[in-house]
C-alpha cells in the first residue's frame, strides 16, 4: 500500500519516465482514495504544463518578464566582443598575419 | 572579460555595415535572450555572460542562418546550448551515492508517510498565469530559494526541456538521483508558490 509520500515521489517520476504497471497500478490506485494527492498530483502536473506551454512560445521572456534588459555596459561589451571575434576581412589589401 | 581596448577595435570601413547590423541585431533580441536566460538561471551576471557568448557565435555564424522571420528562435536555439554548457561545467563531480535527505520534502509527511498538512486548493487563474508577469517574478523566487542542485535540476529538466537522459548527463547524476531532485524541487516550488502567490491573496 503506498502511502503520501511515496505517491508524491512516483507522481514526479511519472512526469520523466515511464513507471513499471505494478507502480503505475498502486499510483493511481492511491490517487482514487486520497483527495489530498489528488490535489497535489493536479497541481504539480498543472505546473509542468505551464513550464511546457513557457518553452513552446520561444519569444516568450518568461520568468523575469519584461523587466529584464540588457545595461548599456552590457551592449557595449556584446560589441566589442562580436568586433573583437570578426577578422576585419572586407578589404583584402588590409589583411595582415598580424596574429 | 573583454579588454578595454577591445571597445576601440575600429569597426569601419572594413566592417562598417555588419556592425551597424550586429548593433541592431542586439537591440531586437538582446533583451529576449537575456529575459530567457535570466528566467533559467539566479545569476544576472551569468545571463549575460550567456548572451554575449550567444551573440558571438551566431555572429560568427551569421551565413549560416537563413530567414528573417525565425532569427530569434535560432539565436534562442544557440542560448540553450550555451545554457546546457554552462550547467554541465557547474555539475563538476558525478554524483553517484544515494541523496541525503531533504528536510523541506520529508518534513511535509509524518512518521507514517501521511501528509502534516494537506495541500490546499488554488485559486483558479492557472488558465492567464502565462502572461502574469507578477506570477513569473514570484516563481523565479521561489526557484532561487531551491537548494542549488535542486535548482539546476530543475532548470535542466523543466525549463529547458531537456530528455531525461541527457539530463543525467548534464548534470552527472544517476537516474534515480535525477529523480529524486525533480521530485524534491517540484514539491518545494509547489509549497513556495502555494504561500507566495496562490493562496497568498484575499
Amino acid at each position: 500500500m503506498l502511502v503520501c509520500r511515496d505517491f508524491a515521489r512516483l507522481l514526479s517520476e511519472t512526469l520523466d519516465h515511464p513507471l513499471e504497471p505494478p507502480q503505475r497500478m498502486r499510483v493511481r490506485f492511491h490517487v482514487v482514495l486520497c483527495g489530498p494527492c489528488r490535489r497535489y498530483g493536479a497541481q504539480i502536473s498543472a505546473l509542468s504544463a505551464l513550464l511546457r506551454a513557457m518553452e513552446s512560445r520561444p519569444g516568450f521572456a518568461g520568468p523575469a518578464g519584461p523587466l529584464v534588459e540588457l545595461s548599456p555596459e552590457a551592449r557595449a561589451r556584446i560589441l566589442a566582443a562580436i568586433a573583437a571575434a570578426t577578422p576585419p576581412a572586407a578589404d583584402p589589401e588590409t589583411r595582415s598575419d598580424q596574429k | 572579460m573583454v579588454k578595454p581596448q577591445s571597445l576601440s577595435v575600429p569597426m569601419e570601413p572594413a566592417s562598417g555595415a555588419d556592425a551597424l547590423d550586429a548593433s541592431q541585431w542586439l537591440s531586437e533580441h538582446g533583451n529576449a535572450l537575456l529575459a530567457y536566460a535570466s528566467a533559467r538561471l539566479t545569476d544576472r551576471e551569468v545571463a549575460e555572460d550567456l548572451v554575449q557568448e550567444t551573440f558571438v557565435a551566431a555572429w560568427a555564424a551569421r551565413n549560416s542562418f537563413k530567414g528573417d522571420s525565425q532569427a530569434r528562435t535560432w539565436l534562442i536555439g544557440i542560448l540553450r546550448h550555451k545554457l546546457s554548457d554552462h550547467f554541465r561545467r557547474q555539475a563538476r563531480e558525478p554524483i553517484t551515492s544515494p541523496l541525503p535527505e531533504d528536510p523541506a520534502f520529508d518534513g511535509q509527511f509524518d512518521a507514517r508517510g501521511h501528509w502534516r498538512a494537506a495541500p490546499k486548493a488554488w485559486a483558479p487563474d492557472a488558465g492567464t498565469l502565462l502572461e502574469n508577469h507578477e506570477f513569473w517574478e514570484v516563481f523565479h523566487q521561489c526557484m532561487a530559494n531551491l537548494p542549488e542542485i535542486q535548482g539546476r535540476a530543475f532548470a535542466v529538466r523543466e525549463l529547458n526541456q531537456t530528455p531525461a537522459t541527457e539530463a543525467c548527463q548534464v548534470l552527472q547524476v544517476t537516474p534515480t538521483n535525477l529523480w529524486q531532485l525533480l521530485s524534491r524541487a517540484r514539491s518545494r516550488l509547489r509549497r513556495c508558490l502555494e504561500v507566495k502567490w496562490f493562496c497568498n491573496k484575499e
